[in-house]
């Protein structure tokens, strides 16, 4: 007798399926990989503590956070975001200079380390009661430029400055004499994060264990640059070359150094200056966003498992196999519903 | 610990899961009278067995392909080693040429290396010959500050060694509140493994009587031995020799400072770099501290679990192939 060898209703049939399906589970265990090229981030985080970073009017819709801790926020943010391969690292800005804490590192590796250190950067770390932020802006350019003589391999990831601060300067900087930038514009690439409230807020007092005090009054701080107030080694009130002193009792009377908004207009001057970009931050997600952008990015070859790609197929081998016969199973039925037996 | 999903939509395929279990039997063989068919109970549980394990790798595959994952964790992990909080000079003093390299003529100065750069590279080698060790960094000069949490990842501890390399020092050098402030790293932290403050500094200092107690008092508290990696200066006196002569006191603090860590109760050594064997002596001294185990909190990456999925399928894939071969599929010659 005749086998009417109905039951294999797919070219090749049942057993090949199954070993075609078999092979590919075997190929897909073997992690199979491809090198992708994936964009990852360096950054080189400087974080303003001075005094005026104080100042809780910081944070989106109306919270009012102090700026230092906003600034946090925002870099924690950040590293979240940051794919693996990224690398981060952390700087305090005060006095008149950029300090390096550590060098960039591996986000994801590192990444509790890096988050605890973050939270521990704090205004006491202070060593001098000043904030010349464009000697800090410059020294932490200075700053990403060693780091990449120092890593030696050929800048080809060099790290970007993130320079979040208020631009607050004390003692206050005359405009005629501010300090110059000696580096070449655009040279080190990074971006200057404006932090802070539109309207000018006392700047508070607070003890050693961060408890406010009080504010800062209009006579503990400087109201004019030291320019203007003249030659202190000679006769009070000698004026220096280029400075018109007429004026200069009245502007101490009218100043308002004592109190601190966002300095954006001073902070568009500094990034034009050192060719950097200013990003007016708003909310975390926006700063993170902005902050990785597939510009700046550098491509780093990274593994990519491709072994669902087999899986996917053996699947769909599988489904062949026993859809087949549920649809043939299906089939026998409607034929048997449509045409009546005999 | 639990499980999560990248693409949770996959999910949605699951119904094709009854696909199986719908399908008409394998293979239909002719047979001139089913009613002759005699009844095989083990032949109808073996076919519906086949149908749940053709259900079952299914849904493996599909839970595979819907990239499940063990998302990353905290968990605690015990080594051995001793926790180590490394107390680095970063005074201004530290950028000057260090004092172990012969020379000629005082002008050649800017060719040598410097007070820090020597530190640096020493704390470097330490660390790197001893792997097992949590580290802490702190850096002072008029103030203490901390540069790195206690950690065992070695990138993070030479990086932050590396950012000492960048920029000058900053301002003078107080080495009291410095120790204070490693030894108080410790503070309400369980004991759980030898602790040593690690100070390299080209300093010393005439603390006063209430700061020498106080760095006394804190060592003994927290039980911290401290070891100081002396980097000389030029022309500096030798730190160890002549102490007992009160009047080269006032030209070397460091010996001040030395006699008096010397009076500590506590452990107390003293290295100085311009010996060659100064680090081996002192890697060695580490080793020979009370190594017990110490307890890090560490994250575990996310885990993958597509893996186990396709094996599990592999697995049920099997069993149906070995069935298939096996089977009959006529019913005579």
């Amino acid at each position: 007798m005749k086998m009417p060898r109905k039951w294999i209703s797919i070219p090749g049939g049942r057993l090949s399926l199954m070993l075609l399906a078999t092979v590919l589970l075997v190929v897909s265990l073997n992690n199979p990989t491809l090198s992708l090229r994936r964009n990852v981030y360096d950054f080189v985080f400087v974080l303003d503590i001075t005094g005026s970073m104080n100042v809780a009017d910081a944070g989106a819709n109306g919270t009012r956070l102090r700026r230092l801790a906003f600034a946090r926020q925002l870099v924690s943010e950040a590293l979240r975001e940051m794919p693996c391969g990224s690398r981060a690292g952390l700087a305090i800005f005060t006095e008149h200079r950029t300090f390096l804490l550590f060098a960039p590192v591996e986000v994801c590796d590192n990444y509790l380390v890096i988050s605890t250190m973050l939270d521990r950067i704090d205004w006491r770390m202070t060593w001098a009661a000043r904030s010349e932020v464009a000697k800090g802006l410059y020294s932490g350019i200075e700053t990403v430029k060693t780091l990449g003589s120092l890593a030696g391999d050929g800048g080809a990831r060099r790290p970007h400055l993130v320079f979040m601060t208020d631009g607050h300067e004390a003692p206050p900087v005359n405009n005629t004499f501010r300090p110059k930038f000696r580096g070449r514009p655009g040279e080190i690439p990074g971006l200057i994060a404006g932090i802070g409230g539109a309207v000018p807020a006392p700047i508070p007092y607070l003890d050693e264990d961060d408890q406010v005090i009080g504010y800062w009054g209009h006579d503990d701080v400087l109201q004019v640059d030291r320019y203007s107030l003249g030659r202190p080694s000679t006769e009070g009130g000698e004026a220096m070359v280029g400075i018109d002193p007429s004026d200069v009792q009245e502007r101490i009377a009218r100043g308002t150094e004592h109190l601190s908004s966002l300095r954006e207009n001073y902070l568009h001057q500094l990034a034009a200056d050192t060719g950097l970009d200013y990003l007016p931050v708003t909310t975390r997600a926006a700063f993170a966003r902005s902050l990785l952008h597939p510009r700046i990015a550098s491509q780093e070859p990274v593994l990519t498992n491709l072994a669902w790609i087999p899986a996917l197929l053996c699947f769909l081998c599988l489904l062949i196999l026993f859809g087949s016969a549920s649809l043939a199973e299906l089939r026998q039925y409607l034929g048997r519903v449509a045409t009546p037996p005999p | 610990m639990h499980l999560e999903i990248d693409h949770a939509w996959v999910l949605l395929l699951l119904p094709l899961c009854l696909v199986p279990l719908l399908a008409r039997p394998n293979a239909t063989i002719r047979y001139p009278a089913l009613m002759l068919m005699p009844e095989d109970r083990v032949s109808d549980s073996l076919e519906v067995a086949l149908r749940l394990i053709s259900a079952g790798l299914i849904a493996s595959l599909l839970l595979g392909l819907s990239g499940p994952f063990l998302p990353a964790s905290q968990v605690e992990r015990i080594g051995e080693g001793a926790q180590i909080v490394l107390l680095l000079d970063r005074s201004r003093s530290m950028d000057q040429p260090f004092g172990g390299q012969p020379f000629d003529n005082l002008l050649e100065a800017r060719n040598f290396e410097s007070k820090g750069a020597v530190a640096r590279r020493v704390l470097s080698q330490f660390v790197a010959a001893r792997r097992s060790d949590q580290y802490a960094l702190l850096v002072f000069s008029a103030q203490p500050i901390q540069v790195l949490p206690l950690t065992d990842k070695t990138d993070a501890i030479q990086a932050a060694i590396t950012a000492g390399n960048v920029g000058r020092g900053l301002t003078d050098t107080d080495v009291g509140s410095g120790i204070i402030a490693a030894t108080k790293l410790f503070d309400e932290q369980p004991y759980t493994g030898s602790r040593l403050a690690l100070l390299i500094s080209d300093g010393g200092a005439r603390l006063d009587l209430a700061t020498r107690e106080h760095i006394a008092g804190l060592l003994q508290r927290n039980r911290v031995a401290l070891y100081w990696i002396y980097i000389s200066s030029r022309n500096s006196p030798d730190i160890g020799a002549a102490a007992a002569r009160r009047e080269w006191d006032e030209t070397a603090p460091a010996r001040t400072l030395h006699a008096f860590f010397n009076t500590l109760e506590t452990p107390y050594r003293m290295f100085d770099a311009e010996d060659p064997d100064a680090l081996a002596t002192a890697i060695a001294e580490v080793n020979r501290l009370q190594s017990l185990p110490i307890r890090s909190l560490d994250l575990v990456p996310r885990r993958d679990v597509a893996r186990l999925c396709f094996a599990v399928s592999l697995a049920l894939l099997s069993a149906l192939l070995l069935v298939e071969l096996l089977g009959k599929r006529r019913w005579a010659g």
